[in-house]
């Protein structure tokens, strides 16, 4: 990198980590973990008999829930349950603590599983134990701590078991029913729990995760549902090896699935690897903040899954420390049907329906607490991620964009390193992707295709019509290699990012909270900036220029003046280009006439304008460090102060001679 | 170019003022946990379903025993309306909200779906 583009870059490090907050939290905190060293496998399937049985004893109410079954399954589950009743436990806990070999198998039969063992808050020593209190409010224990008291946070704890099989022997997943009912952090914890398989089961109603596995090598999440909780539905954490299979979630404040940190095979590799950590396929996740997230969603492969009714499909992203495997990169998306993500629910948060506990939410009738700042109505976002591949995927009925692509500073995550600062937004590759059209063809636009903000290298996309900016890098071709993003664009994004749930804080002039019009930031920027530079080119006009071309000139200036406040309004279409564009026209034009030193200056600003309207929707210039916006701003706060010298009235000699 | 560097600088605190990035660094709402089962609340749902979706996503109505359920749902197609275990039926017509209530006199987890779309619109959790 060039010397001084390296010290521009440290300088805006230097402001930038000046607006961090200090004493950064996590999204989701956990124990200091290490990915695992990859030398498991993902577990199969084991169709022998149970060795452990869980079942409740009324029989009127078991055969009620079988009424419907399919014949032989409807005898399976008697058996079973006549076994059972002799043999077996009333909760899913007291099979977990029998299991004393690796390869048990435990069965489920249908019911509703309070886990009333597990439900009481902690009471003796478990009430004293020596762990940090995070900022979410509870304790960050250690695997011993979480060993010696297992319903301190969890409803249900498989701690150090391996190749332990879970299944539900309903006809489906909502046969049996996990519920915590809002008393634990999460349903089922499985903690380093390598080659566990969950089958066909419901967990629901946690203060964060119904179904947490974390440090496992070698896992299956297989006809799984997940549903209402503050957090997640499936979060998988630090792991390898693993499969979600034909699950399902909904209602959570975060995503539906979370495989973060996935163990991080791929770094240092192109878009070409050998294998994934996580493999997610066939499942379908809706009404949530988001469907999909991965902090650290390393090597992730994503396919066949359907993302709708969440407030965006899916992200992935580098903006949270403690998070191993950052920063974020190798995901790769196929084949995925993402939709109609266009919820409206931080609405719950502004009528204050968030601020109650979260028993009292409505969860389980569709309310959705949104935890962090989203852009709603987007497909994917990437904030932070490089070498993620989206391929073949179909996205249609977004009201933003389809895809976002924004870079995260390496010190959001907590590394301060310099060389780090810009190590985000790199490489990624969208291409082949169906966008505003559904697989049975039904036509419905994304309101853009791509919104990016410009920083990064190696990004390129391919069959895109409507973007911001307006001329993205192709596929095959070299592009751009920027070390930060388009100035307006960032400060939205800081503007936007100081929403907070818990303050019940919506940043005012960010429209992803419902701002629109003039109230929106960027408009007001517009706004203000023409305002300004057309006080500028009247009284240029009525002061200085003298030709015969002043008249059409200032009138162009206006124009492109006008036509950028509108352009801040839909930055989707051509018009801040041309408005940058008639605006140089103007300045080129009315320093050429003018001409000495503020008259030149106009001239290199005009040009600058010209190159940044090029820049915007043409053809987005190799090899600058920085866009042409940054520049052209900049200096147009410099002219701006010397026009208002230029324009100023001057003592005439008349005037001088007047006695006091 | 150190002077340009350093004007960024400026700009950037400037606009940074009053937009300090927090979303990543704070947590979100309270995760405190219920002491009690969740309440009752009334034992009424409204569910529409339309382009084979349920709205809202099949959800899970807490009642007490005795209480009497009622239930209005809208489809934009025929079908069926069915709720297991009190074996109540239901025709939806296309468009027509129909509505269903009954009491519930007896406790378990019951499922409200539709017979030809096999949709599982609600669970009561009668207790």
């Amino acid at each position: 990198m060039p010397l001084i583009a390296r010290r521009t870059l440290t300088l805006l490090g230097v402001v930038l980590a000046l607006l961090l907050p200090a004493g950064a939290a996590l999204a989701h905190e956990e124990r200091e973990v290490k990915l695992p060293d990859g030398s498991g496998t993902v577990p199969v399937y084991r169709q022998g008999e149970p060795d452990l049985l869980v079942c409740k004893t009324d029989k009127s109410d078991f055969q009620r829930r079988i009424a419907k079954f399919p014949a032989d399954l409807k005898q399976r589950n008697l058996a079973l349950f006549a076994r059972c009743q002799k043999e077996g436990v009333r909760h899913l806990q007291d099979a977990v603590d029998r299991v004393d070999k690796p390869g048990m198998n435990i069965a489920i039969l249908p019911g509703l599983y309070l886990e009333e063992p597990g439900q009481p808050q902690p009471e003796g020593d478990c009430t004293k134990l020596k762990a940090r209190q995070s900022s979410w409010g509870y304790q960050i224990l250690s695997y011993e701590q979480q060993v010696q008291c297992p319903h301190n946070q969890n409803l249900v704890a498989i701690l150090g078991k391996k190749d332990l099989q879970i299944e539900g022997t309903g006809a489906g997943p909502l046969d049996v029913v996990i519920d915590a009912q809002y008393r634990k952090l999460n349903a089922i914890r499985a903690d380093m729990t390598d080659g566990v398989y969950f089958r066909n089961f419901t967990a629901q109603r946690t203060t964060f995760n119904s179904l947490y596995i974390l440090a496992t090598d070698g896992f299956v999440i297989d006809n799984m549902l997940t549903r209402w909780n503050d957090e997640y539905g499936f979060l998988t954490f630090a792991s390898d090896h693993g499969l979600y299979t034909d699950c399902e979630s909904y209602g959570n404040g975060d995503s539906g699935l979370y495989p973060g940190s996935a163990s991080n095979i791929n770094d240092g590799r192109g878009h070409e690897v050998p294998r994934y950590s996580i493999e997610i396929r066939r499942c379908k996740s809706h009404h949530n903040m988001v469907g999909y997230s991965g902090t650290a969603g390393d090597s992730v492969y994503v396919h066949d899954s359907e993302f709708w009714g969440n407030l965006a499909g899916a992200t992935m992203d580098s903006a949270f420390p403690g998070h191993p495997g950052l920063p974020q990169n190798h995901a790769r998306f196929e084949n995925n049907k993402i939709y109609d993500n266009n919820a409206t629910y931080y609405d719950y948060v502004k009528d204050g329906t968030c601020a109650k506990p979260p028993a009292e939410r409505g969860y389980e009738k569709g309310v959705v607490c949104p935890q962090i700042g989203l852009p709603p109505g987007s497909g994917i976002i990437t904030g932070g991620g490089n070498w993620n591949v989206f391929r073949n995927n179909w996205i249609w009925g977004h009201d933003n964009a389809a895809f976002n692509l924004l870079a995260v500073p390496a010190f959001i995550r907590g590394e301060q390193s310099w060389d780090k600062q810009f190590d985000t937004s790199h490489d990624n590759l969208y291409a082949g992707n169906h966008l505003g059209v559904s697989p049975a063809g039904e036509k419905r636009a994304n309101g853009a295709d791509v919104y990016w903000d410009g920083q990064g290298s190696g990004n390129c996309w391919e069959g895109v019509r409507v973007s911001s900016p307006g001329a993205l890098p192709s596929c095959g071709a070299s592009g751009p290699a920027r070390v930060v993003a388009e100035p307006v664009k960032l400060v939205q994004m800081y503007l936007c990012n100081d929403y907070s749930i818990g303050d019940r804080r919506l940043p005012g002039g960010c429209w992803w909270f419902g701002s629109s019009g003039l109230a929106r930031v960027e408009v007001q920027l517009a706004l203000g900036g023409s305002l300004v530079l057309a006080l500028m080119a009247v009284l240029l006009w009525r002061r200085r220029l003298r030709s015969r071309w002043a008249l059409p000139l200032t009138l162009v200036g206006l124009a492109g003046l006008t036509l950028d406040v509108f352009g801040a309004l839909d930055a989707y279409t051509v018009l801040p280009a041309a408005a940058l564009a008639l605006t140089g026209i103007w300045l080129l034009g009315s320093g050429l006439i003018m001409r000495g030193a503020f008259g030149w200056f106009g001239v290199v600003l005009g040009v600058l304008h010209l190159v940044d309207a090029f820049d915007k929707a043409v053809w987005m210039l190799p090899l600058l460090p920085i866009g042409p916006g940054w520049i052209r701003g900049l200096l147009t706060g410099v002219w701006v102060l010397c026009a208002v010298v230029a324009v100023a009235p001057r003592r005439t000699a008349k005037a001088a001679e007047v006695p006091a | 170019m150190r002077r340009v560097a350093a004007l960024v600088a400026v700009v950037l605190l400037v606009t940074g003022c009053g937009s300090l990035p927090e979303t990543h660094h704070r947590p979100g709402t309270g995760h405190e946990v219920a002491t009690g089962a969740p309440a009752a609340g009334a034992p009424h749902a409204e569910i529409t379903i339309s382009g084979g979706k349920v709205t809202p996503p099949s959800g899970w109505l807490e009642v007490k025993r005795g209480q009497t359920v009622t239930l209005t749902v809208t489809s934009d197609v025929a079908d069926e309306l069915h709720v297991h275990g009190f074996d109540i039926a239901r025709e939806l017509e296309p468009g027509k909200a129909a509505g269903i209530s009954f009491e519930a006199d007896m406790t378990g987890v019951f499922q409200v779906e539709t017979h030809e779309s096999k949709l599982v619109l609600i669970q009561l959790a009668v207790t």
